[in-house]
C-alpha cells in the first residue's frame, strides 16, 4: 500500500496539545495563564479528542480498506489494550503517590476531610471501580474516554463505509440528548459520572473521525470549507475576545468579565457547544490556512512538537506522572516563580527526552530487517496515532 | 478564573502592602491575635435584607450550613465550633437583638449534597441569613469545576427567592493538603459565583493562609491534642472575623 506522506500538521498539534496539558495539571503554576484555557472556551482536550479522531479513521480506515473490517477490528482493538494496560499503570502510581501523601499528611483541619479518598477507605471497592474505568482521580479521567471512544470505533468505521452523514447524525442526535437531558455515564463513588461523558465528547470524536475518513476516501473537505471561513473567524474572535475578558477580570478585577453572568459556567463534562462551536470554528481556519505542506511544521521548534505529538502515548502517560509531581514539589518545597519555571523546564524537558528516546528506538527497530509482512508493518506504523 | 490563586507575587505585594489591621467600623473588635490584612477584611457586597431585619428590631436567626468544619468536629462539636463565636460576636455588635446562630453543619458532604438539605435545615427557619460553608469536599472529590459553580448558584438563586440574604465561606487552608488537592480551581469558582451573584464570600482560605505564614497558628500540628486546640483557636477567629463582615456589610 503507497502510504501518503504523514500529515505533520496532526503531530504538531498533537505535541502542543500535550504540553499545554502537561502545564495545565499543574495547580498555581504561573505558566498555566498562557496556555488555550485562558484565552478560549476549549483547551487542549478538545484538540487531543479531535485530533485521536481524525488519526484513527486515517490510521484504522487505511488499514479497514486495505485488510478488511475484521483485521481493522483487532487492529483497534490491541490499541485499546495498549490504552488501558497504561491507564491502570498510571492508575497504580497515582494511588500510591496519593498514600504515601495521606500519610505524612496530619493536619488539624483535613483529617476528617481527607477520609473521604475512597481508596483509602474501601481499597476492595476502589480497584475494581479502577479497573471498571468508574474510578477516576484527578487528571486520570481523559485516557477512559479515548479508551470507550477507540472500542466502539469499529462500529463507527463500519458505519462510515455505508453512509458518513448518517453515522454523524446520530452522534448529533446523541450529544443533543446530552445537552437537553444531562445524560451520563455512572462514575464511582456511587452518585458521581465520568468527568469526561463519552456520550457528549463522542461526537467531537466522531466529527474528526468523519474527516480523517474523508482524506482516507481522497475527499477534499477544504474547498467547500472556504465559503463558511468569515463565520469561523468571527465565532472564534468572539469566543476568544469574551473568555480573554474573563482572564484579565481575573487578573485585575476593574477590567470588565464580558457576559459572564449569561455564559460561565461553561461545561466542560458535557462538552457545551459554546465550547464544541469556537472549537470547530477555530479547526476549520487552521485546516484551511494552514496547507499540508506549510513550510512551518520543517523549522527546528516544530519538528521537536512533532516529535512529541509522534509518541503522544508514551509522552501523555509521563505527562501526567510529572505534573503530579510538580504539584508536590511546589506545595511541599517551594511554591516560588523560579521553583515554577523549573518544574515546568525539567517536565517538558523529560517529556521530550522520552520521546526521542521512543523515536531513536523504532527507527532503529525500523532500519533491521523485519521478517513480518510488509502491510503489517505499514499497519504497525501508522499506528502510533494516539 | 484563577483570580484567588491570582499570581503568588502579586497577592504577597498586596499582603505586605496592606499588612494593617483593618477592624470593620462598628464591628465588635476580633481579639487582637485574629489579626488580618485589610485585603481580607474588605467586604464589598452588602446585605440589605438582613439590614432591614436588624433595624426592625427583634429576634434573628442565623444558619451556618456546611461540612465538618462547621459541625466542629475536629474540636468535639458545636461549642467550639465557628458558629457560636458567630452568635457571642453578634451579640456584643447589636445588643438588644437576640441572635441565634444555627450549626447545621455535616461532616463529609459535597455542595450538591447540602444543596438537598436547605429545603428542612434552612428555609423551614426562615432565616435572616444563611452562611453557606463549602467546597473542601468537591475539591477533595475533584468535582467539575462546573458542576460546583451551578450547584452554589442555583443554592443562592433559591435563597434568593426567599428574601434570605447569603454570605458563602470558601475553603480552609493547610500547606499540606494543598500537595494532595488543588484548590485553586474551587476558590476561583467559588469567587467568581459570589461576584456575579453580588454574594458576599467570606475569604476563609485565605486568612488561613495568612495566619499560618506570619506564624500566628501553626496549622502543621503533630499531636491529636495540639491540633484540636489549634483548631478551636483557628474556629474562634473565623467566627469573629466573620461577624465582623456580616456587620459591614448591614451597614
Amino acid at each position: 500500500m503507497p502510504a501518503s506522506p504523514r500529515d505533520l500538521r496532526l503531530d504538531f498539534f498533537r505535541g502542543l496539545a500535550l504540553i499545554l496539558i502537561f502545564v495545565d495539571h499543574i495547580p498555581e503554576n504561573i505558566l498555566a495563564y498562557f496556555t488555550l484555557q485562558e484565552i478560549a472556551p476549549y483547551d487542549a482536550a478538545e484538540v487531543f479528542i479531535f485530533i485521536s479522531g481524525f488519526t484513527a479513521a486515517l490510521v484504522y480506515g487505511r488499514a479497514f480498506e486495505a485488510s478488511g473490517a475484521f483485521y481493522a477490528t483487532a487492529q483497534i482493538l490491541r490499541r485499546v489494550w495498549q490504552l488501558y494496560v497504561a491507564h491502570i499503570f498510571l492508575f497504580v502510581m497515582f494511588i500510591a503517590e496519593v498514600s504515601y501523601t495521606v500519610m505524612t499528611v496530619n493536619n488539624p483541619m483535613y483529617n476528617e476531610e481527607m477520609r473521604i479518598g475512597r481508596f483509602l477507605s474501601e481499597p476492595h471497592l476502589a480497584i475494581i471501580h479502577g479497573l471498571l474505568l468508574q474510578f477516576q482521580p484527578a487528571f486520570l479521567d481523559i485516557l477512559p474516554l479515548y479508551i470507550v471512544l477507540l472500542l466502539v470505533f469499529p462500529l463507527i468505521l463500519l458505519g462510515f463505509r455505508m453512509s458518513v452523514p448518517a453515522v454523524l447524525t446520530g452522534a448529533l442526535a446523541l450529544y443533543a440528548a446530552v445537552q437537553a437531558t444531562g445524560l451520563s455515564m455512572p462514575a464511582y463513588p456511587p452518585g458521581r459520572s465520568w468527568f469526561f461523558n463519552p456520550l457528549a465528547w463522542q461526537f467531537l470524536f466522531a466529527i474528526g473521525a468523519a474527516l480523517g475518513y474523508g482524506q482516507v476516501r481522497g475527499r477534499a473537505w477544504t474547498a467547500r470549507s472556504r465559503a463558511l471561513l468569515p463565520a469561523a473567524v468571527v465565532i472564534v474572535a468572539s469566543a476568544t475576545a469574551i473568555k480573554m475578558s474573563w482572564t484579565l477580570h481575573g487578573l485585575w478585577e476593574p477590567f470588565p468579565a464580558l457576559f459572564v453572568k449569561e455564559l460561565w459556567p461553561i461545561s466542560k463534562s458535557d462538552l457545551s457547544p459554546l465550547r464544541l462551536i469556537p472549537f470547530l470554528s477555530l479547526v476549520l481556519i487552521v485546516a484551511t490556512l494552514v496547507p499540508r505542506d506549510t513550510r512551518f511544521v520543517g523549522s527546528a521548534a516544530s519538528q521537536q512538537l512533532i516529535l512529541l505529538g509522534r509518541h503522544s502515548l508514551e509522552v501523555f502517560c509521563l505527562g501526567i506522572l510529572l505534573s503530579a509531581l510538580g504539584h508536590f514539589i511546589l506545595a511541599e518545597i517551594d511554591s516560588g516563580i523560579a521553583m515554577q519555571f523549573a518544574v515546568n523546564a525539567a517536565g517538558v524537558l523529560a517529556m521530550w527526552l522520552t520521546a526521542a528516546i521512543a523515536d531513536w528506538y523504532k527507527r532503529m527497530g525500523r532500519a533491521s530487517p523485519s521478517p513480518r509482512p510488509a502491510a503489517i508493518e505499514i499497519g504497525e506504523r501508522r499506528e502510533i496515532g494516539g | 478564573m484563577r483570580r484567588r490563586v491570582a499570581a503568588p507575587a502579586i497577592r504577597l505585594a498586596g499582603l505586605l502592602f496592606a499588612a494593617a489591621i483593618a477592624p470593620a467600623p462598628g464591628a465588635p473588635p476580633a481579639p487582637a491575635d485574629c489579626r488580618v490584612p485589610a485585603e481580607l477584611a474588605r467586604v464589598e457586597a452588602k446585605l440589605s435584607g438582613l439590614r432591614a431585619r436588624v433595624a426592625a428590631g427583634g429576634p434573628l436567626t442565623i444558619i451556618a450550613i456546611g461540612d465538618a468544619s462547621t459541625a466542629g468536629i475536629k474540636v468535639g462539636g458545636a461549642d467550639l465550633a465557628y458558629p457560636h463565636w458567630l452568635q457571642e460576636a453578634l451579640a456584643r455588635a447589636w445588643p438588644g437583638r437576640p441572635v441565634t446562630v444555627v450549626n447545621k453543619g455535616v461532616a463529609h458532604q459535597s455542595t450538591e449534597e447540602m444543596l438537598a438539605r436547605f429545603g428542612p435545615d434552612v428555609i423551614a427557619a426562615r432565616p435572616a441569613l444563611a452562611i453557606w460553608e463549602t467546597g473542601i469536599v468537591d475539591a477533595v472529590q475533584n468535582t467539575e469545576t462546573e458542576d460546583f459553580a451551578t450547584a452554589l448558584r442555583s443554592g443562592i438563586d433559591m435563597l434568593h427567592r426567599r428574601g434570605v440574604d447569603v454570605v458563602l465561606m470558601d475553603m480552609q487552608f493547610s500547606r499540606k493538603a494543598t500537595a494532595l488537592v488543588d484548590f485553586g480551581r474551587y476558590l476561583d469558582a467559588i469567587h467568581q459565583v459570589g461576584e456575579v451573584n453580588g454574594v458576599y464570600v467570606f475569604p476563609r482560605y485565605a486568612m488561613m493562609r495568612y495566619w499560618n505564614e506570619e506564624h500566628m497558628f501553626d496549622l502543621d500540628a503533630r499531636s491529636q491534642k495540639e491540633e484540636a486546640a489549634v483548631a478551636a483557636a483557628v474556629y474562634r477567629c473565623i467566627g469573629h472575623r466573620l461577624a465582623a463582615a456580616i456587620v459591614e456589610a448591614t451597614q
